[in-house]
């Protein structure tokens, strides 16, 4: 929340729900997350997005009009890709394997401001390598990767890595999710 | 002018992406993440500001004329800003995080010339100034 600096401190309470929350608790912004909350199911074009329960859900934050909701400097977007543009183009793979590491995003965020970090470069150089050791690991080129290998990467490798150079970069992008959740839900019940 | 509404965001940032690349291309050329080896990378996904990122992996990418040229564009682009940072990891050193923030009528000098080449330490550019936290 703290990237909302358009948002009072009032209106940044809101966001995250009736109780106090100061905007740098992570840990309290943590607790409200639940891994456990629906996702559309991989494979659709919005894979992985939270969803607000129920079937055919359409993901949090992609209602009709949302766009309206938000000030002119809050511009969302749709989502960080976990494997890196440079990989999924750099390589020859398979149309379906490119095709899910092209859809393999992050649900919509609130656009957080670049500094002068070099983290990014860092990140996609680690998940890049990480690629190529799966390949040597699994004996197989880029092209022979199946979809089910691809998503193993993904899920394994990427998501769930405890590689500083891919965990910390893909936990800010997480944050940046999560308040882009809570905004959306204070703006609407505003509506 | 290029006018931004929320629905043509990407639009105009893929403009200036591409624009960016036209300039950056004259003077060196893209990160290639396999071999590591190259000049600069411009990020290549949109994060919602109205900003530009690019990496600079060479020293020869701080010449002015190139600054001036990336500046140059945005006067077709009102409220974008172009973030360049320093990517270049001499061997064995750790360098503190520094670049330049390129906006239409200024520029952010952020660049911490001491760790520099001295060839490279007198770079100047036109209407620059020290960046304050306000920046």
């Amino acid at each position: 929340m703290g990237e909302a600096s358009f948002l009072t401190d009032d209106e940044k309470r809101d966001a995250t729900g009736s109780e106090p929350l100061p905007a740098s608790s992570l840990t309290t912004l943590l607790a409200k997350y639940s891994p456990d909350q629906p996702r559309v199911p991989a494979g659709n074009s919005d894979g992985g997005q939270w969803t607000s329960g129920g079937e055919g859900g359409s993901p949090v934050g992609d209602e009709e009009g949302d766009h309206e909701l938000l000030p002119e400097n809050a511009q969302p977007v749709q989502g960080h890709h976990y494997t890196p543009r440079e990989l999924f183009e750099g390589y020859d793979l398979r149309p379906e394997v490119r095709r899910f590491f092209e859809d393999d995003v992050t649900g919509k965020l609130l656009g957080g401001r670049h500094t002068w970090t070099r983290e990014h470069k860092v990140y996609n150089e680690a998940v890049i390598e990480k690629f190529e050791a799966f390949l040597a690991e699994k004996s197989v080129s880029s092209k022979e990767l199946t979809l089910d290998q691809a998503k193993e990467f993904s899920d394994k490798l990427v998501k769930e890595s405890n590689d500083p150079r891919i965990r910390d970069f893909n936990f800010k992008i997480f944050i940046r999710e999560i308040a882009f959740q809570l905004l959306m839900r204070a703006l609407r019940r505003k509506r | 002018m290029i006018q931004k509404t929320h629905t043509n965001y990407e639009k105009i940032w893929k403009e200036l992406y591409r624009r960016m690349k036209l300039v950056l291309d004259k003077y060196g050329t893209s990160y290639d993440f396999r071999a590591r080896e190259g000049d600069y990378w411009i990020i290549d996904e949109p994060y919602g500001f109205d900003q530009h990122n690019v990496y600079f992996h060479k020293f020869k990418m701080f010449e002015s004329r190139t600054v001036k040229e990336l500046q140059a564009l945005l006067g077709q682009f009102s409220g974008w800003e172009i973030f360049v940072t320093v990517c270049i990891d001499p061997e064995g050193a750790s360098w503190p995080d520094m670049g330049l923030i390129i906006r239409e009528y200024e520029i952010i000098d952020g660049l911490q010339r001491q760790y520099f080449p001295p060839k490279y330490q007198s770079i100047q550019y036109e209407g620059s100034r020290v960046g304050t936290d306000k920046d």
